[in-house]
């Protein structure tokens, strides 16, 4: 047996340079964040299908909202690259800046989201088309406020952490964001389908 | 600790399991409703998958060559988690009134299926939280491992040379990723029906919906257990043989095919309330098993080399004649009639819970000198698979022969004419033989602990977790071999 490596505690083996661990969880936890989405999106179509009249007549979509809040998901998914590319630059003040922007922006999405569901003219025990557009909803905000949570931690580190600008953790955080940002994107896709009739 | 928290939760759920039997064969059974949400709940969430993911937590990245897990902070906060869930979902059963959530109780949708029609009690709100957290605590470990595999391997142990073992929490670790946060999604929206006036899941439609799409996410579970036990069976074998495997990439590829098919539960027909208790029912599975099948065939083709008989062998052979009484059982059931919900609820069971129970006694029997120290002695390890063995035959001829006998499902009240409650006390006695495994289990890794030795104690181990002292270290190595083929012990020259 050859030693290679003499290790101390919570030290890993030399390795050649790979993925870090927070991009491959983030990958991973968005990966489910995908499936949760589409899996949500596919028994709504079979609601549609099971539903007697769709969509129901007394419905008038508001398109105005879903809109804003792609638009506003949208720019936060910029601010979100603009801290990606700040932290591979090494640049650790834009990266702050653009992680607390971030964190602004997707708070201005969840604040949207409770706008929307509160104020929608049905809700989910309204008929099938209301659980669709409430879930979908609940569960792009459920993401999205997780992902925040990723983006704080991040903030919090490159913050505390002043000699750099933890690059690894701002990449996975904003990789998430990224993931989360196409699984809303899921949903006004999802709706303008659901809305033509069946 | 999780792993013996994990095997505590299976006792709890298997107790449940036997009082529902025990108050049938009297013909009344008191807080059915309770009971049998209280044993699927259990089993379903809290047992099977946290007791492997916690096997690996350990075993993986002594397999990799690394000091720690990736997060291991993260793996503390599952273990709460599936602690605290699991707390919460007893007490909820502790209410008074219980959750009327017993899966005969609403047209035959099995739990969590019925969750969905939870009235809004303390009870329930304390069950959906719960089952939220368990469910949360599985996705934190399987993202945890799948990240440190990613990222935290050796010098020279690529993708393509990891242990089977870890290869299998790979692959299932990624399946279990994405089918995970569906189960956490629908949960979440059954919490909203609750509190916010919500009926998500109230019409029949809406039912279905959950049924076949948020319920769905969990169905792959089923199979995936067994995805863990096909890695550690090779591993298990590897070491009984000490050789490096001639068909090395066929075993590795029939592993990820498992997994990968164990995603074809999903076409079932969505139409079939019956699709999600029997989703073997799928000619689809067929494939599945094909690759199960391959992976075993690999097992039998390194065996004509020559074996030595370690510990987890005779346990290992034991886990694969449990899955062959299950698939026995689901065999005849599909060419006979009546075949009874019973049959198939048996049938599924022994897949979903009893195998891949049996393959973590092999697993943790295999690698006991690293989770205590010492190896098992063989006799109390075998002895405790063959009792989780004897105790699935009973329990599947148990449900075979209601089944066969045109017997409903258990419900709050049962029929016990025609022998019918012998039979569920024959079921009583099947899951109690297989808890009687528990404690023997119990006791030989207790044996073990006091036999702390060598690093390999076979004397054949093929891969790094063989390198390592017994018990670990606190960083687990002080020097790692050079990783040049996926049998770096036998390339080094360390295994005999």
């Amino acid at each position: 047996m050859t030693a290679v490596a003499s290790l101390e505690s919570g030290q890993a083996p030399a390795r050649p340079a790979g993925p870090s661990a927070a991009l491959v969880a983030a990958y991973v936890a968005g990966a489910g964040v995908l499936m949760a989405s589409v899996a949500l999106f596919a028994g709504f179509y079979n609601l549609r299908n099971g539903a007697a009249e769709w969509p129901p007549a007394e419905v008038d979509f508001d398109e105005y909202l879903s809109v804003m809040l792609s638009t506003t998901i949208l720019m936060a998914g910029a601010l979100a690259a603009w801290a990606s590319n700040a932290a591979r630059l090494g640049n650790r003040r834009q990266a702050i800046a653009a992680l607390g922007l971030t964190i602004l922006m997707g708070g201005a999405f969840l604040n949207l989201a409770w706008y929307t569901g509160t104020h929608a003219e049905f809700g989910p025990s309204s008929h099938a088309f209301g659980a669709i557009v409430i879930a979908s909803l609940a569960v792009s905000s459920v993401a999205v406020f997780v992902a925040l949570g990723f983006l704080a931690a991040a903030l919090l580190r490159a913050q505390l952490r002043a000699e750099r600008a933890s690059d690894a953790t701002i990449t996975a955080a904003t990789r998430f964001f990224y993931i989360v940002v196409v699984a809303w994107m899921i949903s006004p896709v999802a709706l303008y389908g659901l809305m033509s009739p069946r | 600790m999780q792993i013996v928290v994990s095997l505590v939760l299976l006792a709890i759920a298997g107790t449940a399991g036997i009082f529902i039997r025990i108050q049938a064969a009297g013909g009344d059974i008191d807080s059915f409703d309770a009971l049998t949400s209280l044993h699927d709940a259990l089993s379903g969430v809290f047992v099977v998958m946290p007791l492997w993911l916690a096997i690996a937590t350990v075993v993986v990245p002594l397999q990799l060559g690394t000091t720690r897990i990736a997060f291991p902070r993260l793996s503390a906060l599952a273990l709460f988690g599936q602690i605290g869930g699991a707390a919460l979902v007893v007490a909820g059963y502790t209410k008074t009134p219980a959750p009327p959530s017993g899966r005969t109780v609403f047209d035959g949708v099995p739990l969590p299926g019925s969750l969905s029609k939870l009235p809004s009690t303390e009870g329930a709100d304390l069950v959906v939280v719960g089952m939220l957290l368990g469910a949360v605590a599985i996705l934190l470990m399987a993202i945890n491992l799948v990240a440190t595999i990613a990222s935290r391997r050796a010098h020279g142990l690529t993708i393509a040379r990891l242990p089977y073992f870890s290869w299998s929490v790979l692959t299932a670790g990624i399946g279990l990723a994405i089918a995970t946060p569906v189960f956490i999604g629908g949960l979440s929206l059954v919490w909203i029906d609750q509190h916010f006036g919500g009926e998500f899941f109230t019409s029949s439609a809406a039912n279905a919906l959950w049924t076949h799409a948020v319920w769905l996410g969990g169905r792959p579970e089923a199979l995936l257990g067994a995805a863990f036990l096909l890695g550690a069976g090779s591993d298990i074998i590897a070491t009984a043989t000490g050789k490096a495997n001639e068909l090395d990439m066929v075993t590795r590829g029939a592993i990820g095919a498992f997994v990968t098919f164990s995603f074809l539960t999903w076409t079932a027909d969505v139409s079939d309330a019956g699709a999600v208790l029997a989703p073997f029912v799928n000619p689809a599975l067929i494939l599945p098993v094909l690759a199960a099948g391959v992976v075993i065939l690999t097992w039998l083709a390194q065996l004509r080399h020559g074996i030595k008989p370690v510990t987890g062998l005779v346990p290992l052979v034991l886990a694969l004649a449990t899955a062959a009484v299950g698939a026995l059982s689901g065999l005849i059931m599909l060419l006979n009639d009546p075949r009874g919900a019973i049959w198939s609820q048996h049938s599924l069971t022994v897949f979903a819970v009893f195998v891949p129970v049996a393959g973590a006694f092999a697993a943790l029997v295999h690698w006991a000198p690293k989770l205590v120290g010492g190896t098992a002695p063989a006799p109390l390890a075998g002895l405790a698979s063959l009792a989780v063995t004897a105790g699935a035959a009973l329990y599947t001829l148990s449900g075979a022969l209601l089944g066969a006998d045109g017997s409903p499902d258990y419900g709050a009240t049962w029929p016990t004419a025609d022998g019918h409650g012998g039979l569920a006390t024959l079921g009583a006695a099947g899951i109690a033989a297989a808890a009687a495994g528990l404690v023997v289990l119990a006791a030989a890794m207790a044996a073990a602990r006091n036999k702390a030795g060598a690093a390999d104690p076979y004397g054949t181990g093929t891969t790094l977790e063989w390198a390592s002292a017994s018990p670990p270290l606190p960083h687990n190595f002080d020097s790692v071999p050079d990783v040049t083929s996926s049998t770096p012990l036998v390339a080094s020259g360390a295994a005999s």
